[in-house]
């Protein structure tokens, strides 16, 4: 009997290491192997290529454009090395990319692009007009994953094998950086028998004219190897092959020469680095924001003067000071980062002065009792993470006599709540102020239904939104720029949205690895203020 | 752990149609549970799609999300939905999860084996080790040995798996830097030598195993310490003694094998608690397997890859409930032979 127990414990453990062995075994499939490990980065040779930069981020899902996920930058920017757009941007702009040129109609609504002739998809197939004529007519039967208005768009004809033309409903200053900047183009032998784009997993799905092809991808942990693509029409690749790693401290990772390049928002960290040999560079302009989105309908909320009392009475720049550790940048009024070629340096701006706020509270009859305390006015701020800000947020319009309570929900609550208009105040801090500024339009005049515009709903304000329109369809700079400041000064008075600071993002790297990083003007595509812009991992041809 | 055991004493005296009952009236009311409880959770899939993270904003157009909506389904009524989801339980088809836009299956398959790696060998770790502290703490019991090892574990058992694993974190991955900080192999590794990759993906299985065996190990000391305790005091302990059996042998031999008993079931009742408690650690050590994906479909609010997990979560655990019913009286003739008497 004891005998018959002990064979069964045994055959219940050895069940069990059997799983163990048979477990360890078989995921460790690597794919092609070479004989270096992969802590050994390359090193720069005489001609500038590399053979392998480590970046970080998290999961971005598949990258084809119909998979990758549309949360955060990264799955655009996994499916920008694969696939490329008519233009592109570099550190000074919009750049052909494969259009090589394009013509202007003197009415501003036909687009005529002239594409490179020896482009060839990853397969081998020769790229041509058809394939840019075949992508825009897909995409508005499956729309793309990511940003670029195709409203815009009346129709894509081709006119020879390299030769497209565009045209549109109406004039519209952001078409070459946010539409064809933003829309890869597909092969039309591939694509044109999928229906099912999204659940389309074919090694098809990758091909692409971009720089890199997908060596790997680690599906379990998110993490993808690019290879070089060595017949690249824009020039040469110079770095052979770029790893995107999960990890979970990237300045840590930094330290341990696991990734060779990172971002941080925290100033502190980044002298750290620096006295380490690291070198860094700030995002320019900026990008990055915090602010408060106020809920235009609360009954108290949408009296503009209890909005700008607030405003006076947050020191931003301490708040900023204390939280990035780096020079404080505080919010512009009028939204637009003050390092943009479009900031409006004569807007209205709220500095801090409790005497002012205190005043207008006053005024607006919320009055202090004994404990200095606004009864009245007792607000909630929602936020979808740990927000400094709104502790900080808390302290400071205490001493004023508001009461602020902090609401902290989880990503999917936050956004349903704001599209269900139930907060009063919230806070996030998100990257799209380096673009080209149409995304104010997009933000209040219910175009974008994320959560960092007034969502799904129109900022009600006529001014506003003629100026708004005007802006779209204004190509000359200087003109727009007018524009866009009369805008930013509405913005400014009304505040539907108060700024707390612009945060830049600081990306280190090791220049011992790489060290073409440099800021894209403007941001990558719609205003990513990243560095991993595959332009700069090419040596291309002028 | 006599609770435990009375339960499983009880449910084998019932006749096996009712077992059989109970085991599927629990399945179905989990199924029910599973369709309707993510979607009491505030906000949607396209919420959290819509709603970007701290590094990015996007501007997913009004067009786009109802493209979303109307792809998934999301659009349709809860009853169709619901009936969408009947469905799928009996076509094992619980279609594309929402943020992956791949298969559930082939969601939770590229990452289930990386779940049982950790817990299957936290499983057999804290088997053994519960096994031997909690014999050698009978063996020294009463005493001052037995006494420490035991509060020791009291304890241990009273501190958090997360706790534990972000202690563990901090001082050896991170100050130390002797084991890797996440992850479940060095992402990329190139080597020829299949002996890299397996040493590769050991290191960074280090830390989690140990915390999950550490958070299961006092249950099985505990019990194992007790149930010694109680054989130690059996009359035929005490005849095999008398015989002139050495110490060692008699607690090898008769203590061990006695006390074991009980133990089998609870080891199996509790590799269903390792697979939650892989949740927590999976987070903790950012391991990609199904306690991580969990915590990820929940946040995310993606409704058919949560069916699927729990779904498999309910199976697993209601399995290893079985196997505890029928394991028990195979081991034991005792309960066996009544059993038999009991039918006829």
């Amino acid at each position: 009997m004891l005998a018959r127990m002990k064979s069964s414990l045994l055959l219940v453990i050895l069940c069990l290491s059997l799983v163990v062995s048979a477990c360890s075994a078989s995921p460790a499939n690597t794919g092609e192997s070479s004989s270096k490990p992969v802590t050994q980065s390359g090193t720069a040779t005489a001609d500038e290529s590399v053979d392998l930069v480590r970046l970080t981020w998290g999961d971005s899902g598949y990258p084809s454009p119909f998979a990758f996920s549309p949360s955060g930058p990264g799955g655009y920017l996994r499916n920008s090395f694969l696939f490329d757009t008519l233009t592109w941007k570099d550190e000074s702009g919009v750049i052909p990319w494969l259009a090589k040129s394009w013509e202007i109609s003197k009415d501003e609504l036909t687009y005529t692009f002239k594409l490179e002739q020896d482009v060839t998809w990853h397969d081998g197939k020769p790229f041509t007009a058809e394939d840019v004529v075949f992508s825009f007519n897909y995409y508005k039967k499956f729309p793309f994953n990511w940003t670029g208005d195709f409203s815009h768009i009346e129709s894509v004809t081709k006119s020879d094998d390299y030769t497209v033309v565009f045209t549109i409903k109406n004039k519209y200053a952001a078409f070459l950086s946010d539409l064809v900047g933003i829309v890869p183009i597909i092969p039309k032998h591939v694509w044109e028998k999928v229906d099912k784009p999204v659940e389309f997993r074919d090694d098809a799905a990758l091909v692409g004219t971009g720089p890199y092809t997908l060596k790997q991808y680690d599906e379990k942990s998110g993490q993808y190897l690019y290879a070089a693509n060595p017949n690249y029409f824009k020039g040469e690749v110079l770095v052979k092959e770029v790893a995107y790693v999960n990890s979970s401290n990237k300045v840590l990772s930094l330290q341990n020469k696991e990734i060779d390049a990172g971002y941080t928002v925290n100033y502190s960290e980044v002298e750290n680095m620096l006295s380490q040999g690291f070198k860094m560079i700030q995002s320019d302009p900026t990008g990055s924001a915090l602010r408060i989105t106020f809920n235009l309908d609360h009954p108290q909320l949408k009296d503009k003067r209890l909005r700008q009392a607030i405003a006076y009475a947050l020191d931003r720049e301490e708040m900023s000071r204390k939280i990035t550790g780096g020079d404080p940048i505080v919010g512009n009024a009028g939204i637009i980062p003050p390092d943009s070629p479009w900031y409006n340096n004569s807007v209205k701006q709220y500095e801090y002065n409790i005497t002012k706020a205190e005043r207008i509270l006053d005024e607006l009859g919320y009055t202090k009792n004994a404990n200095g305390i606004r009864e009245l006015l007792k607000l909630k701020v929602m936020v979808s993470s740990t927000s400094q800000e709104s502790q900080v947020m808390q302290e400071m319009l205490k001493k004023v006599g508001i009461e602020l309570n902090i609401q902290q929900v989880d990503s999917a609550a936050f956004t349903a709540a704001m599209g269900e208009n139930k907060y009063d105040m919230a806070i996030t801090g998100h990257i799209g102020l380096s673009g080209d500024p149409d995304y104010l339009r997009l933000w209040f005049m219910g175009q974008a239904s994320n959560t960092y515009a007034a969502r799904g709903k129109t900022w009600k304000n006529e001014d506003f939104q003629r100026l708004a329109i005007k802006q779209m369809q204004e190509l000359d700079f200087d003109k727009r720029k007018a524009i866009i400041g009369k805008m930013q000064d509405i913005l400014a008075e009304e505040l539907p949205t108060l700024v707390l600071y612009h945060r830049p993002f600081y990306f280190m790297y090791n220049p011992d690895v790489y060290n073409r990083w440099t800021n894209t003007y403007g941001g990558i595509a719609d205003g990513i203020p990243l560095w991993d812009n595959k332009v700069f991992f090419i040596d291309v041809k002028k | 752990m006599v609770f435990h055991f009375g339960i499983t004493r009880c449910s084998l005296s019932m006749s096996k149609s009712k077992q059989i009952y109970t085991y599927v009236g629990v399945l179905v009311f989990v199924l029910l549970l599973n369709f309707w409880l993510p979607r009491l959770l505030p906000g949607g899939p396209a919420d959290f799609l819509t709603g970007g993270t701290e590094d990015g904003a996007i501007f997913v157009s009004e067009a786009q999300k109802e493209a979303m909506l109307t792809y998934y389904n999301l659009n349709d009524s809860l009853w169709v939905q619901f009936l969408t989801y009947v469905k799928g339980i009996f076509t094992l088809d619980f279609g594309l999860s929402i943020n992956y836009k791949t298969p559930v299956f082939d969601v939770i398959l590229v990452r289930l084996p990386w779940t049982l790696l950790i817990v299957g060998a936290a499983t057999v770790l804290s088997t053994i080790i519960g096994i031997l502290i909690g014999l050698f703490s009978a063996w020294r019991y009463p005493g001052k040995t037995d006494r420490s090892l035991f509060l020791t574990m009291l304890g241990l058992s009273a501190i958090p798996e997360f706790l534990i694993g972000m202690i563990l974190l901090i001082l050896l991955a991170s100050n130390l830097q002797w084991f890797p900080l996440g992850g479940a192999e060095t992402a990329f590794l190139r080597s020829d030598y299949w002996l890299d990759h397996v040493l590769d993906v050991g290191k960074h299985l280090v830390l989690p195993v140990v915390t999950l065996t550490i958070g299961n190990l006092a249950s099985i000391y505990l019990l194992m310490r007790n149930e010694s305790i109680r054989v130690r005091n059996e009359p035929f302990i005490e005849f095999a003694a008398a015989k002139g059996i050495g110490e060692r042998a008699v607690v090898r031999g008769h203590v061990a094998r006695n006390a074991a008993l009980p133990l089998v079931t609870i080891i199996v009742i509790r590799i269903g608690g390792l697979l939650a408690g892989s949740v927590l650690v999976e987070t903790v050590f950012s391991y990609p397997g199904i306690g991580k994906l969990l915590q990820e479909a929940i946040l995310a609010r993606d409704y058919p890859l949560l069916h699927g997990l729990f779904l498999l979560l309910t199976v697993f655990v209601l399995l290893l409930n079985m196997i505890a019913d029928i394991i028990y009286p195979w081991l034991d003739p005792r309960i066996r032979v009544a059993k038999r008497g009991d039918g006829q």
